[in-house]
C-alpha cells in the first residue's frame, strides 16, 4: 500500500481538486503502484453503487406510495353491506349515493303510499307489479349458464318479504352496490394528445357533464380500435339513462374479449345492473355471484358474498 | 392530488434539480399519473400482462427514466415523458416475457409503442434482483447503519437532514461517519476484484 495517498488524495484525484504538479505526481504512483490504482478504481464504482443505492430508495418510495394510496382506498370505500373487496369512489362524487339512496328510498315509500303497495294482499303480489321487463337483448346474451326466469319463481323463493320492502331493499342494494367510474381520471386507449378530439372522448366530458343522452349517441357505433372502451362507457352510460339490461349486455361483452384490462371490472357491473332489474333478473344474479363466489382470489370475492348472505337473508 | 406540474419542462426541471423534495415530488406525480399507467396497462396487456405486471414494470421504467434524465439520455425535443417511459415499459416487459414469446406476431405487437428511442438496454437495466444482490454483497463489509447511511447521501440529501434521520449529533458528526463508511467500502472494493469487475459491467 502507498502511505502517502489516504483516502481523500484518491477521492482529491478524481474530483479534480489536485494541483496539476500533484496529479502528475499522482499518476506516476499509478504507473508503478498496483495497490494505489486498485484504490482508484474501487473510488470510481463508488458512482456505480450510489447508483444501486438511489434506486433502492426509490423502489422503497414507490412502496410507501404504493401504501398511501391502499390506505386513501379504503378510506374512500363505497359503502357496501359489510366491508369487502370494493371499488374506489371518485372523491367528489361520495355526497350523491347516501344522499341518492335517500331520495329513492322516500320515493319509493312515496309511490308505494299513492299505489297503495302497503295493502296486504296475498293474490295481488306487488313484486311482480313492480318487476322490471327483461329485454330481448339481455336475456338472449350469450352465457349459457344463465337461464331465463319468471317473477313468479322469485315471489314462491323468497314470499316472506312484503313488496313494498321488497322495492326499498333492492333499491338499496342497488345503490350500495353500485361501482362509480371517473372516466375522465383513467386513460382507456386516449393515449396519444392526437386521440383528444376522437368521439370516445367527447363522449367522456359528456359523460362527465352528466349529459348521458348526447354521450349515448357518440357510443352507439363504437370505433373498433377503442371497442373495449367504448363499451365500457357505453355501458355506464346506459346505467345512468336507467336502461339496465343494455347496460349489462355491454358489460357481459367483456367477457367475450380475450384480454381486457376492465374483464374483472365489468362482472362486477353486471351485478349491479342485475340487482336494478331484480326480482325479475334473480337467477341470472345468483349465477354471477356464484361465479365469482367460486374464486377466492377474485376481486370481488368479499363483495359478492356479503351481496349473496344479503340476497338470502 | 393538485397538479403541480404544468407540463413536461416542469417535470424535468424537478427531475434534475436533485433536490430530493423536488425529485420525490415530481416522480410522485409520475407514479401516480393515471394517464401514464393506463398507457403502461395497454402495453402491457396486449403482450398478456395483468394489473400486477402494470405497476412493477411502471415502477422499473420509472427508475430507468430517472437514469436517463440525470445520465442525459432523455431528449424531450424527441418524444414526451409519457411516451418514453411508456416505450421502456413496453421493451421491458417484452424482455421479461421474451422466453415465452414465440411468435413473430407477438413481437410485432409488443413494438406498436411508437419509434421512440429510449437507449434502454432492458436486459441490464431490468435485472433487479441481480443489482439488488450485488448491492447486498457490496455492502455486506459496512453494516447496517452504512448502508441506510450511504444511500440517504447518494440521493443528495443534506447532512443536517442525515443527522436527523440517522440520529446523528449534529450535521458534521453525520459528514465524518458518511466518510467512514466510504472509506471502509472503498477498503473493501479494493480487495475485491470481482465486485469491482460486476460493478464495472453496470
Amino acid at each position: 500500500m502507498n502511505p502517502i495517498y489516504d483516502f481523500e488524495d484518491i477521492d482529491d484525484y478524481l474530483h479534480d481538486r489536485m494541483s496539476e504538479s500533484d496529479q502528475r505526481t499522482f499518476e506516476q504512483a499509478l504507473e508503478t503502484d498496483a495497490d494505489l490504482t486498485q484504490r482508484v478504481e474501487a473510488l470510481r464504482a463508488e458512482t456505480k453503487v450510489f447508483r444501486l443505492l438511489q434506486e433502492e430508495h426509490l423502489f422503497e418510495q414507490f412502496a410507501a406510495w404504493e401504501k398511501e394510496e391502499e390506505d386513501q382506498k379504503k378510506n374512500t370505500l363505497t359503502p357496501t353491506l359489510s366491508s369487502g373487496g370494493a371499488k374506489v369512489v371518485s372523491i367528489y362524487r361520495r355526497w350523491l349515493i347516501p344522499v341518492a339512496a335517500a331520495a329513492t328510498l322516500a320515493g319509493i315509500i312515496a309511490t308505494g303510499i299513492t299505489l297503495g303497495w302497503f295493502r296486504s294482499s296475498a293474490d295481488e303480489p306487488a313484486i311482480v307489479k313492480t318487476a322490471p321487463v327483461i329485454s330481448e337483448d339481455t336475456a338472449k346474451k350469450p352465457t349459457p349458464a344463465l337461464q331465463p326466469e319468471t317473477p313468479t319463481n322469485i315471489a314462491v323463493e323468497n314470499p316472506a318479504l312484503p313488496p313494498d320492502k321488497a322495492a326499498a331493499f333492492y333499491a338499496a342494494l342497488g345503490k350500495t352496490n353500485y361501482m362509480d367510474e371517473d372516466f375522465s381520471g383513467t386513460l382507456m386507449g386516449a393515449g396519444h394528445e392526437e386521440d383528444t378530439a376522437n368521439n370516445y372522448t367527447k363522449a367522456v366530458k359528456l359523460y362527465g357533464a352528466g349529459q348521458y343522452k348526447a354521450a349515448l349517441k357518440l357510443l352507439e357505433r363504437p370505433d373498433s380500435t377503442q371497442l373495449q372502451e367504448n363499451l365500457y362507457l357505453r355501458g355506464y352510460t346506459y346505467y345512468q339513462l336507467k336502461q339496465y339490461a343494455k347496460a349489462e349486455q355491454d358489460f357481459r361483452m367483456f367477457r367475450t374479449f380475450r384480454i381486457s384490462d376492465r374483464k374483472v371490472d365489468a362482472i362486477w357491473c353486471e351485478v349491479f345492473c342485475l340487482i336494478q332489474q331484480l326480482p325479475a333478473s334473480r337467477k341470472r344474479l345468483d349465477t354471477v355471484l356464484q361465479e365469482i363466489t367460486a374464486n377466492p382470489q377474485h376481486t370481488y370475492y368479499q363483495r359478492a358474498q356479503t351481496l349473496q348472505k344479503a340476497l338470502h337473508k | 392530488m393538485e397538479n403541480q406540474f404544468k407540463d413536461d419542462k416542469d417535470i424535468l426541471e424537478a427531475l434534475r434539480s436533485g433536490a430530493p423534495a423536488s425529485v420525490s415530488t415530481a416522480l410522485k406525480h409520475l407514479f401516480q399519473s393515471d394517464k401514464l399507467k393506463g398507457a403502461v396497462r395497454q402495453q402491457l396487456y396486449r403482450q398478456k400482462g395483468d394489473e400486477n405486471d402494470t405497476r412493477e414494470i411502471l415502477n422499473q421504467a420509472l427508475v430507468v427514466f430517472f437514469n436517463h434524465v440525470k445520465d442525459d439520455k432523455y431528449n424531450p425535443a424527441l418524444s414526451s415523458i409519457t411516451t418514453y417511459i411508456v416505450k421502456i415499459a413496453a421493451q421491458m416487459y417484452f424482455t421479461k416475457r421474451r422466453s415465452d414469446l414465440r411468435r413473430v406476431a407477438t413481437y410485432d405487437r409488443s413494438m406498436e409503442a411508437g419509434d421512440v428511442e429510449t437507449a434502454t438496454n432492458p436486459e441490464l437495466e431490468m435485472n433487479l434482483q441481480y443489482r439488488q444482490e450485488l448491492l447486498e454483497k457490496v455492502l455486506s463489509s459496512t453494516g447496517e447503519k452504512c448502508h441506510q447511511a450511504l444511500k440517504m447521501h447518494s440521493y443528495s440529501y443534506s447532512m443536517v437532514e442525515i443527522a436527523e434521520k440517522m440520529n446523528y449529533k449534529s450535521a458534521d458528526v453525520a459528514k465524518m461517519a458518511i466518510q467512514d463508511c466510504r472509506k471502509k467500502l472503498n477498503k473493501f472494493l479494493a480487495e475485491r476484484t470481482d465486485l469491482l469487475a460486476e460493478l464495472r459491467e453496470l
